[in-house]
């Protein structure tokens, strides 16, 4: 109640010198829930910059990921806000899973020789630059002109398609270390909740939202009088059902989202702003 | 006189049994609440925790609250190695009546700590495969 009121009060006071609250908002949820897919889509549409890789494997985010200053049009409002991707919460973490599975590698950082002849003709016509000549001389003549964040405009801007690369399968040293990093990650960001001042927690709309996790979690940010937003994500999936969400915690606002498409992101972002 | 034929012995079907120690039995510890009362929120997660590493399931007669699970994930998310790989639990509380909130209440007014009526289960990860829950119950599925 006394938080409540502290932080009532520091709104009040920000409004009455029009100065704008930079709010903490953090991302809270279990594993693979798409929490990293947000801070990114959030990231990418108002700083144009990623905030973490993104993969299968669970526990892929082990360590909190910042990304300060983010302004977001909410309807009327405007959020200002730093955005705190944290690692999946979960109470086990065993390292024989991550051997299944290979190392990230990101694919934003594309290379000129991951794309096709055809692609880097297209590049070099729009630099106009001779397209005559084998592939390694398209790209000696990119090379010479553009610079490797360029590339990545382009490849975004002429929608070029890039195989996704595949990393090494994780061995067991690299497995144990992922699981000790993990491990961390989870400590760190249970004792962050104490440090946030607004909350989406990512549930996957695929299955089954009642888990000892979630109730956890949501529990602990009840006891902290924190406003919680509840996001339904993968809306995209053939079997999602947000339903199962708002039945299950009907207390909270739920708000059914596909953070990979980008939809309902706006819906999102209001609501939040109505909660804080 | 002729004597008469033996009859060849049948052969008797040796059964081996299965030592003691090849089986596996699952080890459940119920622990009630009073057993418990005055301990700190540390010394009873030690005491779950405790038995969940050898492979019990420990199941108490209290819920958990928010405050004691996470703890209970901080601490087991410390004692992680290569044969503690974690845990699977589930805590139901028992709905409260209006007096039990308000003597909850006023017992946290006075900085007394007490325990909500409920069941809670803690068990290792590895033995615990699923648990389902819904409003009034929860289901357990174990692999030994």
């Amino acid at each position: 109640m006394v938080r409540k009121l502290i932080k009532k009060l520091k709104g009040a006071f920000s409004r009455l010198f029009g100065r704008k609250r930079v709010i903490r908002l953090g991302i809270y949820g279990e594993p693979n829930t798409g929490k990293t897919t947000l801070a990114n889509k959030i990231s990418m549409d108002w700083m144009g910059k990623e905030v973490g890789i993104v993969s299968e494997m669970p526990h892929e985010t082990r360590t909190i990921q910042k990304v300060e200053h983010i302004e977001v049009k909410a309807g009327k409002k405007t959020l200002v806000m730093n955005l705190l991707d944290m690692p999946g919460l979960s109470a086990s973490v065993d390292f024989k899973e991550f051997t299944k599975f290979r190392e990230s590698v990101s694919n934003t950082d594309t290379d000129f020789k991951d794309l096709k002849v055809s692609d880097l003709k297209r590049i070099a016509e729009e630099e106009d630059l001779s397209k005559t000549g084998k592939k390694a001389a398209i790209i000696q003549r990119l090379k010479a002109k553009i610079s490797k964040k360029e590339l990545q405009t382009y490849v975004k801007d002429l929608k070029i398609k890039v195989t996704a690369k595949k990393g090494k399968k994780i061995s067991k040293t690299s497995a144990r270390k992922i699981a000790e990093e993990a491990t961390k990650g989870i400590v760190e960001a249970i004792k962050w909740l104490d440090n946030v001042d607004s909350v989406i927690v990512m549930m996957d709309s695929t299955k089954d939202p009642m888990t000892q996790v979630n109730i956890m979690l949501l529990g602990n940010l009840e006891a902290k009088s924190i406003p919680i937003v509840i996001a339904a994500n993968k809306i995209d999936a053939k079997n999602s059902k947000p339903n199962n969400i708002m039945s299950a915690f009907p207390q909270h606002p739920v708000v059914p989202i596909s953070a990979k498409e980008g939809r309902n992101l706006e819906n999102l972002y209001k609501t939040i702003a109505e909660n804080l | 006189m002729a004597k008469a034929r033996k009859k060849p012995l049948k052969k008797k079907k040796i059964v081996k049994r299965k030592s003691r120690s090849s089986k596996k039995s699952l080890k459940i510890d119920f622990i009630s609440m009073s057993k418990l009362k005055g301990d700190t929120v540390e010394e009873k997660i030690e005491i779950i925790l405790d038995k969940v590493k050898i492979g019990h399931v420990v199941i108490l007669d209290e819920a958990l609250s928010p405050d004691e699970e996470a703890h209970l994930v901080t601490e087991t998310m410390e004692g992680i190695n290569e044969e503690f790989s974690g845990i699977e639990f589930c805590s139901l509380p028992r709905q409260s009546g209006k007096a039990r909130i308000l003597l909850s209440r006023v017992a946290k007014l006075l900085g007394i700590e007490m325990a909500s009526p409920g069941v809670t289960l803690v068990g290792p990860s590895t033995i615990i495969s699923d648990i389902k829950r819904d409003l009034g119950a929860f289901h357990v599925s174990a692999e030994l």
